[in-house]
């Protein structure tokens, strides 16, 4: 009978997006998410302190540079944090069993808490990206007044770049909510998922160090380790895109395209690894 | 072995397939976002994997931490530390190299400090007068002049850099021909200051080479801006006038 249930059974969006639903109100109501929020919000508000400090460019940069910051450093910790302990923590406290006795696909329930993170973090980006934009609005606007001639061709911040930025970092944010869902399929604690996923973020970010070294090394040894590190793994150095935006260069939509595509290929193959993992776990 | 395990080997290696399909894709973001300067700019700084690591994690925070580097490198520095300063100057500009504040003051600390740090202050005048003294002023210039260079991956273009290069090969290795070579750079790089040209003029005409000068000033002078107080239009003409004269005279 349990047999033909799920061969009737049809793989359902409605569920997913369900599932998706319930993770995101879950971990907005986390005090970690609010503790995060609040620390990366102070941490911005932070910079008008220390711009006395800033030696080496303009103080809208460094301002822009502390936001910047905020988003990718503690929207990755908070996506990795997030993402073990919503995941993980269903499988710790046996809720998995109560929701996967349902007619539910695990991998549904894979997207489903992968989407629920991932819109967790994106909503953490959207307020910080609202904070960052109000307090260069601030500054910039304090500054015409101090210095009208400087800005004679009107406002010099570009403000959608801002936006940009954070769709970036949501994107690379997408790729290691999906390494830390891979990992928890695995893993035998929360702790465990967590520090692979910090581990995978380190390496990923070194990537195109490994990459370059591979040419330059000449042991066979080395050359196959820094092989392995750099097609192994993402390269999430790809979305520091804020250096150049912060300078006040537009990147073309052709290179958002290529980060969209990047991020949806491996996405993709960590969360069809995740299922394929969280299919053959026994809970 | 857990089931799920067992799937392990299939999925590294088809990690590995996809990084290798991907390969295309991830050089041709890196390339538009010309990242393959900062791993060059790691290189040319001989970092520690340490400092690769700041540059690489701390993204949006370099700013930040490269300022608190700098600021602390103040204290080895009135302390007279030599491999402190050095290394927080190193630092900072690996952690962030695009100020060129870090650049231009390091050098001047290389080149003007540390020599007169070895002799101490009561000798400075030795690293004028006597062998040893130039010996060392050699020395901590051509330190700077390295250091200097190690700046090109992000500043390849920026004229203060070449004038601070030309000033240290003047004054402290008194290589006239270099600091020229380098100084014509500086009117050649991207928005070079009304000064550049005329200390290029000076440095030729010192050089003995008054008439190439002239038809440099000459050249320079129809470029420059009647109502700008840097440009020194009038001086620039005053010096061509005795220029004129010089090599008419000669």
């Amino acid at each position: 009978m349990a047999t033909e249930a799920n061969e009737r059974l049809r793989w359902s969006l409605g569920r997913v997006m369900a599932i998706a639903g319930n993770t995101f109100r879950e971990a907005v109501r986390m005090k970690l998410f609010l503790a995060m929020t609040a620390l990366s919000i102070f941490a911005l508000a932070s910079s008008f302190l220390f711009r006395e400090f800033n030696f080496g460019s303009s103080e809208l940069k460094f301002i822009a540079d502390f936001g910047f910051g905020g988003m990718t450093v503690f929207g990755s910790a908070l996506a990795i944090i997030v993402t073990a302990q919503l995941f993980y923590g269903e499988i710790e406290h046996r809720t998995a069993l109560t929701l996967l006795a349902k007619p539910i696909f695990r991998s549904e329930f894979v997207l489903g808490k992968f989407l629920g993170t991932w819109a967790t973090v994106a909503c953490f980006l959207g307020m910080m990206t609202v904070c960052l934009l109000l307090a260069l609005w601030w500054r910039e606007t304090g500054i015409m007044a101090e210095y009208p001639e400087e800005f004679q061709d009107g406002r010099i911040v570009n403000y959608g770049d801002i936006f940009c930025f954070a769709g970036v970092q949501s994107f690379r944010i997408g790729i290691l909510c999906a390494v830390v869902i891979l990992f928890s399929t695995y893993a035998t604690s929360a702790l465990f998922a967590m520090v692979m996923g910090v581990l995978i973020w380190i390496v990923g970010q070194l990537q195109h160090i490994a990459t370059e070294a591979w040419g330059a090394v000449d042991s066979w040894i080395l050359k196959g380790i820094y092989a392995l590190a750099s097609y192994a793994l993402p390269n999430f150095h790809l979305f520091d895109v804020g250096d150049r935006l912060a300078l006040g260069e537009s990147l073309s939509w052709v290179l958002y395209a290529k980060l969209f595509v990047y991020t949806l290929l491996y996405a993709s193959f960590y969360l069809a690894v995740a299922a394929a993992s969280f299919n053959r776990r026994e809970l | 072995m857990n089931s799920n395990v067992s799937i392990i080997p299939v999925c590294a290696l088809a990690a590995l397939l996809l990084g290798f399909a991907s390969s295309p894709l991830d050089r041709s973001i890196s390339e538009d976002l010309g990242q393959s300067a900062e791993v060059a700019s790691l290189r040319n700084l001989g970092s520690e994997f340490g400092q690769g690591l700041s540059v690489a994690i701390l993204g949006g925070y370099r700013s930040v931490t490269a300022n608190l580097v700098w600021l602390s490198k103040n204290e080895n520095w009135e302390e007279r530390d030599f491999a402190g300063t050095l290394g927080k100057i190193s630092l900072a500009t690996s952690i962030d190299p695009r100020p060129e504040m870090f650049w231009l003051n390091g050098s001047r600390v290389i080149a003007n400090d540390m020599p007169a740090w070895v002799v101490g202050d009561a000798n400075t005048d030795r690293l004028e007068n006597t062998e040893e003294g130039r010996e060392i002023a050699r020395d901590y210039a051509n330190r700077a002049l390295r250091f200097l260079e190690a700046s090109r991956v992000n500043h390849s273009d920026n004229p203060d850099i070449y004038i601070e290069e030309s000033m240290i090969y003047w004054r402290k290795l008194d290589d006239l021909e270099t600091a020229a070579e380098r100084l014509l750079k500086a009117t050649e790089a991207k928005d070079p200051p009304y000064y550049a040209f005329r200390i290029y003029g000076e440095l030729l005409s010192k050089l003995g080479r008054k008439r190439e000068a002239l038809e440099f000033l000459e050249d320079h002078y129809r470029t420059l801006p009647s109502d700008s107080i840097e440009a020194m239009k009038g001086v620039v003409g005053e010096r061509i006038h005795v220029l004129r004269k010089e090599v008419e005279g000669g």
